[in-house]
This record gives C-alpha cells, sequence and structure tokens, in this order.
C-alpha cells in the first residue's frame, strides 16, 4: 500500500473468486447427490 | 397434516445453468475487462462476487423468513421443506460473505476481521441459521420441528433490517451500501450480470433443496403399514 492507494493484490482477488466458485461447486454436487440418494432411499 | 408433494421436473438444472453462464460472463468481465478502481486497484474486483452474494444472501433470508410466516398460516408442511432451504443457502451464502469480506477487508483495512457493526450483526445472523438448523436436527417430530424452526427463524430475521441499517445507523468501518449512483457506470455490467448468477444459482439450490426436505417429510409423516392379522400375530 503507498499513499492511501492499495497495490498489487490479485492473490486476493484470486482467492475471493476461488473461494466463491468452490463452494457454489460443492453445494450443487452435494445437493444433487443428496436428492438422487432421498429418491433412492423412497 | 397433508403429505408434500415433490416435483421431479428439470427446472432447477435450468435456473443452475443459466446462473453458472451468468457468472462465468461476469466473472470473466470482472477480472479482465472492468477498470481497477482508482483507490483499491485490483482488490475492488472482489466487489463483483461480493456484493451479489450479500444481496441474495438477504433474499434468502427474506425467503426462509416468508416460509416460516406461511407454515404458521397454512400449517402446511411444503413451507416447512422450502424453509429447511431458505437456511441451509442462507447459512451458506452467510458463510460465503464473511468469507469474502475478510479477504477484501485485509489488504483494504489491514485485518481479515473487525468487529465492527456490519461485520458483527452479519456473523449472529450466520450464527442464528446454523443454530435453527442444529436445532431442527434434535427435533424429530415433523410438526414441533417446523413450528419451533417457524418461530426461530422469524426472530432471527429481526436481525436482517439491523444488518442493512447498521452502515448508517453506526459509524461503521464498512463502507455504506452501493448503488448504481454510488459505483463507476463502468462496474454495472459485471456486477449486475454476477447479481443475477448468484440469484438464478440460488433459485435452483432452493429447489433442489426443498426436494430434499420434501422426501425427508414424506417418509416421516408416511402412515406406519397396515399388518395382517399373522403379521401383528408375529409382532406381538
Amino acid at each position: 500500500m503507498t499513499e492511501g492507494i492499495v497495490t498489487g493484490g490479485w492473490e486476493y482477488v484470486w482467492t475471493a473468486y476461488s473461494l466463491t466458485a468452490a463452494a457454489f461447486l460443492i453445494y450443487g454436487v452435494s445437493l444433487i447427490t443428496r436428492l438422487r440418494k432421498e429418491r433412492a432411499s423412497k | 397434516m397433508e403429505m408434500p408433494r415433490v416435483s421431479t421436473s428439470r427446472t432447477p438444472y435450468v435456473f443452475l445453468a443459466i446462473g453458472a453462464a451468468c457468472l462465468l460472463a461476469g466473472s470473466y468481465i470482472g477480472l479482465f475487462v472492468a477498470p481497477a478502481e482508482q483507490y483499491m486497484g485490483n482488490v475492488q474486483r472482489i466487489m463483483y462476487v461480493h456484493v451479489p452474494t450479500a444481496w441474495n444472501w438477504m433474499i434468502a433470508v427474506l425467503f426462509a423468513f416468508g416460509c416460516a410466516i406461511a407454515f404458521l398460516f397454512k400449517s402446511d408442511v411444503k413451507w416447512d421443506a422450502r424453509l429447511e432451504a431458505g437456511l441451509e443457502v442462507g447459512a451458506l451464502l452467510a458463510f460465503l460473505l464473511c468469507c469474502q469480506g475478510a479477504i477484501w477487508a485485509k489488504p483494504t483495512w489491514g485485518v481479515w476481521w473487525d468487529w465492527d457493526p456490519r461485520l458483527t450483526t452479519t456473523a449472529v445472523l450466520l450464527f442464528s441459521l446454523l443454530g435453527i438448523l442444529a436445532l431442527r436436527r434434535f427435533v424429530e417430530d415433523p410438526i414441533k420441528r417446523a413450528i419451533w424452526s417457524s418461530v426461530a427463524t422469524i426472530i432471527a430475521s429481526i436481525d436482517l433490517p439491523i444488518v442493512y441499517m447498521s452502515v448508517k445507523w453506526w459509524n461503521s468501518l464498512h463502507q455504506q451500501q452501493s448503488t448504481p449512483q454510488t459505483v463507476s457506470s463502468q462496474f454495472h455490467l459485471p456486477l449486475r450480470l454476477n447479481a443475477f448468477g448468484v440469484l438464478f444459482l440460488m433459485i435452483g439450490f432452493l429447489m433442489l433443496r426443498s426436494r430434499i426436505a420434501g422426501y425427508r417429510l414424506q417418509q416421516e409423516l408416511a402412515a406406519p403399514p397396515v399388518l395382517t392379522g399373522e403379521e401383528a400375530g408375529e409382532l406381538a
């Protein structure tokens, strides 16, 4: 950071985007898996 | 109590596909096309995922609140299945929101977390949602579970307007709400695309999660099997 201006920071940006993508992907896959299990046990 | 009907349409998958496409396009523009912000530089690009997550998290909590009210008025368990979906998706978005915020806070505020009103009230609501989900695990009777979690959701939702207004009511470290008037027009497209992307994903998640809860309720509410005289004699 120089004179109140944030420089660099791409590592934070990539971390935030990767975390968001991973959370949505893992949750979506878990939902589909859980739904199939519930349907099968019906 | 009426048995919940569970749809088998492919509509949630359509919402998930549209949501993923919007998010991919919005994130590409946000990362590679939109200019860096004057003071925060590239770190501001986190806004394109953080703000849409925040908006949609509020919608998810409002959805859960609406389902809780609807269950208490109509006593229809389909609203309990939807409530469970709203609570879980709301908790996911709140967790993601806190993580994204912490990642943005470190390079701009110098700390990962601060007990500022906006962050504190958001954390309170996240733990309230997790608490209600935990409560649901411990209550076996589906009707008692639906009533108790509906009441708890209504109480927890009181925090939502406090979260929204916290940056106006108190001298918060967190910036005030972003609106099209306070954000450069060059940032509008990725922000809107990602907002719709998270919205469509959230709708798809809510529909799928409601179906899971619906199937479980069907099993719980199913009448016990009618035994023949011989079977009843064996059991006795």
